[in-house]
């Protein structure tokens, strides 16, 4: 089991924002959360991270309690958080720089990755020319190469248009089955949860907690043709069930 | 190349305007043959200048030494102390507010005291404009190591980055853009307070020469050195936004 988290609550000065969380993740799996704007989908990011401590429950890596201790996940936050004093390369670099692995095979692995992720060209402009898709590319290139095998992605395509998006699932599909990466994913769009993921969970309003976890039975590789399929409907129509009840 | 095009043109009207009031002046001096110890025209000041040009370099000289000397020592103080409180909270709490009420004190004042301390030489000088550019500097880099961004601290903290890769790559960069402009503020006090520090007391320089000049009504002098005053500050600061320039390429270049 890559990851696993066992009876989180959680306030925030009195409020509570986090009732009995249960979730896991198996290894090389690919899991998508989904739930309401403000349930609490990056608190619990920032668990894992162990960039905030939860006020009860445990998360496990690998059988290893690590809650509260960071460095065990590649975490891309809400924001592009690109760093303005850091060319583009300098950025997507910033994980390999703190891990002290900085060489130069990872960064003509970062290299031949510009073209990928539409940035070829930009690698040594500094963030402030690229646009918000570009960001967020970027901040994605950064994640990936920061190298842990879990990797923590809160809505990493929310200001990409669909063409690029549909590029970027691609592309993440393929970097997530050849490099053997474990994938947590929030998003709140249901199709990109259905196309990529092996399981789904809804989460409530807050305080969050687990509504429906869901297997994706669709066979890989996906394709976007499935989305007319029967099963695909299925999984679909019982996804908006469960975040628009009641 | 097209800044440097820019910058000509943007200083077109800045130099007409200043060649219109120099005519003015001129004219005002002659049209009602004002006295020369009480406002000399231009064209005098410059006669004086050119006369003097043998005298004037051993001064500049002194207050330049003075001036940046005294810049480098305050500078370095004021990073230190900045760092030091930056690292520990409690101190930064019992010390910050003293140092902001420090500013309060004239440092001009204290002249007197460090010439007592150290005699008539050039250190008295030197700590004289080491105290007064050390307040801009030091609340400027306080203020910045505190502003930077919460959650790109937390970026580095969620890859595994200790404390001091936190400072290195994400707020000392960003404190920058504040120390310079307390450097800048810094550099334009810097000649200015050497020059009053040399009025307390010494033998040479643009402060001793000025007093020398006023005591002798020789205006047509004062004028001279109230010029070269503002071409050292200027050139002070010049060279911290050059510095700026290259310290910190991405506030105003888009590539490296
Ligand atoms: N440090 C904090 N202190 C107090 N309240 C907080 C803190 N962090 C988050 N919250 C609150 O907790 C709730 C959940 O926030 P969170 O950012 O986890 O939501 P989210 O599910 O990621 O929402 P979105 O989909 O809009 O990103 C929000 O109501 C937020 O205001
Ligand atoms: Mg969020």
């Amino acid at each position: 089991m890559e990851l696993e988290i066992r009876n989180i609550h959680h306030s925030f000065s009195g409020d509570p924002v986090m009732k009995d969380m249960n979730l896991f993740l198996k290894k090389r799996e690919f899991v998508s959360l989904i739930g309401p704007s403000g349930c609490g989908k990056s608190t619990l990011f920032n668990f894992i991270a162990g960039l905030e401590i939860p006020d009860s429950g445990t998360i496990y890596h690998v059988g290893k309690d690590i809650t509260g201790k960071r460095g065990h996940s590649s975490y891309m936050m809400q924001k592009d958080l690109l760093f303005p004093w850091r060319t583009v390369l300098e950025n997507v670099l910033l994980g390999p720089s703190i891990t002290k692995q900085h060489t130069d095979k990872i960064k003509e692995e970062a290299l031949s990755l510009f073209p990928l992720f539409g940035l070829d060209g930009y690698e040594d402009y500094y963030p402030t020319v690229l646009s918000g898709g570009m960001k967020q590319r970027a901040a994605l290139l950064r994640t990936f190469l920061h190298n842990k095998e879990l990797m923590l992605l809160d809505e990493p395509f929310g200001a990409l248009d669909a063409l690029t998006r549909e590029k970027m699932h691609d592309w993440l599909l393929q970097v997530w089955s050849q490099m053997q990466r474990t994938v947590l994913f929030i998003t709140h769009s249901i199709d990109e949860a259905i196309f990529l993921s092996d399981r789904i969970y809804v989460l409530s309003p807050r305080p969050a907690t687990v509504l429906l976890e869901l297997e994706v039975t669709l066979p890989r590789p996906r394709k976007k043709d499935m989305a007319v399929s029967p099963e695909y409907l299925k999984l679909k129509e019982e996804l908006m069930m469960a975040l628009y009840q009641d | 190349m097209n800044s440097f095009r820019k910058y000509r043109y943007s200083a077109v009207p800045a130099l007409t305007a200043i060649m219109i009031f120099l005519l003015v002046w001129e004219g005002a001096v002659r049209w009602w043959n004002i006295e020369k110890w009480i406002l000399p025209a231009p064209s005098l000041i410059v006669q004086t200048f050119r006369d003097s040009l043998h005298l004037l370099p051993a001064h500049i000289w002194i207050t330049a030494t003075e001036a940046v000397l005294g810049f480098l020592l305050g500078i370095a103080a004021a990073l230190i102390i900045a760092f030091i409180l930056d690292f520990s909270p409690l101190l930064r709490k019992s010390f910050y507010p003293i140092l902001l009420f420090s500013q309060t004190i004239p440092i001009i004042a204290i002249a007197p005291l460090l010439i007592i301390w150290f005699g008539y030489g050039i250190l008295p000088k030197v700590l004289v404009v080491a105290l007064v550019t050390f307040f801009p500097v030091v609340v400027s880099v306080t203020e910045g190591l505190q502003s930077s961004d919460r959650d790109m601290i937390r970026l580095v903290h969620s890859m595994g980055g200790t404390s001091w890769q936190v400072f290195k790559k994400v707020r000392f960069p960003s404190s920058l853009p504040y120390l310079f402009t307390g450097l800048r503020i810094a550099a334009t006090y810097s000649v200015l307070s050497a020059v009053i520090s040399e009025w307390v007391g010494a033998s040479k320089g643009l402060g001793i020469y000025l007093i020398k000049a006023q005591s002798s009504f020789a205006t047509d002098q004062v004028f001279v050195v109230i010029m070269l005053i503002s071409l050292l500050s200027c050139l002070m600061f010049l060279v911290v936004i050059l510095i700026g320039r290259i310290v910190m390429p991405w506030k105003h270049k888009t590539k490296k």
